[in-house]
């Protein structure tokens, strides 16, 4: 085994520790030339994340951020779909220390910045770059951008949301039905019809300490060779799933530590009800 | 203070205040973790851009799973009540991240996106091993009630 490789990768796992509490000098100095080209709000919007950062998550090629607890950014709405996330918005070019080339990318996702991230793996984070090429802009923001609309509300969703009190920026607005669609046929889902009517009205909203999933941000999850889909979950440790593949439209009320759903539902509302109305959690 | 050659630690009344005081300790340690753990069951969200809407919570973990609980209050029905189930004994508070790596249960129902982060060859992130995922599984009561013990045990037996 070549013992420089290890010493390679030791270093890179020290250096990563070291600036897990903090913006590496590479990221700073790449950061004091982005800022300048990049839009006002997103400037204060990166700033204010970077400020609130307590820890940064590192893969060798992506940089994320935990936020402290309770430190608040209000969210940047924009049009980029759960597809195209993460987006990469801004892209420079640099020589790190090593003199070799990288790419430094700025992302975005529906609620705002994403993190960081290198191309190929950046290992030079302790030292400032040798030489950055000029900011190249990959998107038009002012597209990208999007103000939180009133969504006209209609039946039990409309009714659900008086009752329940939830923001309108916690409402994320319905897709194109085709595209819902085409998503639900692509998963092999089958779904109660007032789960199909919220999707048409919006594209799933927070709670308190819920939240109900829409089309793009649902998630899937395998369970004992079984696919399912979440479609709201509570404080982390009870889901609604819908099974991939199943024949009748239902879905079911799934505990994380069960091996199997213990209850099942026709109607998606009335498992709703059902998971918010579980007391004492766990 | 100067009594020590006036006291007889062989009576009887010595032993007790030797176990009063090891009991002491282990009820303030108990009482400590509890605390804890209450304070941590009040923590914020936080921003995490691996979770839904980038939004983390604070989880109840359990130390002994609900599932093998549910099988033994099967068993013993006196067992089968809320307290037993889904009762603070067995539980600790911690952040889903925190959760998801020390429980395989949760970790099934985390996103894509936090198992592509914390997947076994990012060598930042790997697995933690079996017996640090239960220590960490249990509850702050019982850790910090086995130091008020064992300072309280080796208190007594300095002399």
């Amino acid at each position: 085994m070549d013992i420089r490789y290890h010493l390679s990768n030791f270093r890179r796992w020290i250096e990563r520790r070291i600036y897990e509490r903090k913006l590496a000098p590479l990221e700073q100095a790449i950061l004091a030339v982005l800022l300048p080209h990049l839009p006002k709000i997103l400037v204060e919007h990166i700033q204010q994340w970077v400020s609130i950062a307590d820890r940064f998550l590192r893969t060798d090629t992506w940089v994320g951020m935990v936020g402290k607890p309770g430190a608040h950014v209000k969210r940047l709405y924009l049009n980029i779909t759960e597809e195209q996330t993460p987006f990469r918005y801004v892209k420079i070019r640099f020589r790190a220390a090593d003199r070799r080339d990288y790419e430094f990318y700025c992302l975005l996702s529906a609620f705002g910045f994403a993190g960081f991230e290198y191309s190929p793996s950046c290992p030079q984070l302790s030292k400032p770059p040798l030489h950055i090429e000029p900011v190249e802009v990959l998107a038009d923001f002012t597209q990208l951008l999007r103000q939180p609309e009133p969504i006209p509300l209609s039946g039990w969703v409309a009714e659900w949301v008086s009752q329940h009190a939830i923001a309108l920026e916690d409402i994320a607005p319905p897709l194109p039905e085709q595209k819902v669609k085409r998503l639900l046929r692509h998963r092999r889902l089958n779904l109660p019809a007032d789960y199909l009517e919220l999707l048409r009205i919006c594209d799933g909203f927070e709670g308190s300490d819920y939240g109900v999933t829409g089309v793009s941000e649902m998630w899937q999850v395998e369970v004992t060779d079984t696919r399912w889909w979440v479609l709201a979950e509570r404080a982390g440790a009870v889901f609604i799933v819908a099974r991939e593949g199943d024949q009748q439209p239902r879905v079911y009320y799934f505990h994380h530590e069960d091996e199997a759903p213990s209850a099942e539902f026709n109607s998606f509302r009335e498992a709703l009800q059902y998971l918010i109305a579980q007391p004492n959690l766990p | 203070m100067g009594v020590d050659s006036v006291v007889n630690r062989c009576s009887g009344q010595y032993h007790v205040g030797q176990i009063v005081g090891v009991i002491h300790a282990t009820a303030i340690g108990g009482a400590a973790g509890y605390a804890r753990n209450l304070a941590r069951a009040s923590l914020p969200p936080r921003f995490n851009r691996l979770f839904w809407r980038h939004t983390e919570y604070v989880d109840a973990s359990h130390w002994i799973p609900r599932r093998s609980l549910v099988r033994m209050a099967q068993r013993i029905p006196r067992l089968n009540g809320a307290w037993f189930l889904k009762g603070n004994w067995n539980t600790k508070h911690m952040y889903a991240t925190d959760h998801a790596l020390i429980d395989p249960y949760r970790w099934r129902f985390m996103t894509k996106d936090f198992k592509v982060y914390h997947n076994p060859h990012n060598p930042k992130v790997s697995p933690l091993p079996v017996w640090l995922q239960q220590w960490k599984r249990i509850p702050d009561r019982y850790q910090w009630g086995a130091a008020g013990l064992a300072y309280g045990a080796s208190s007594s037996q300095c002399r």
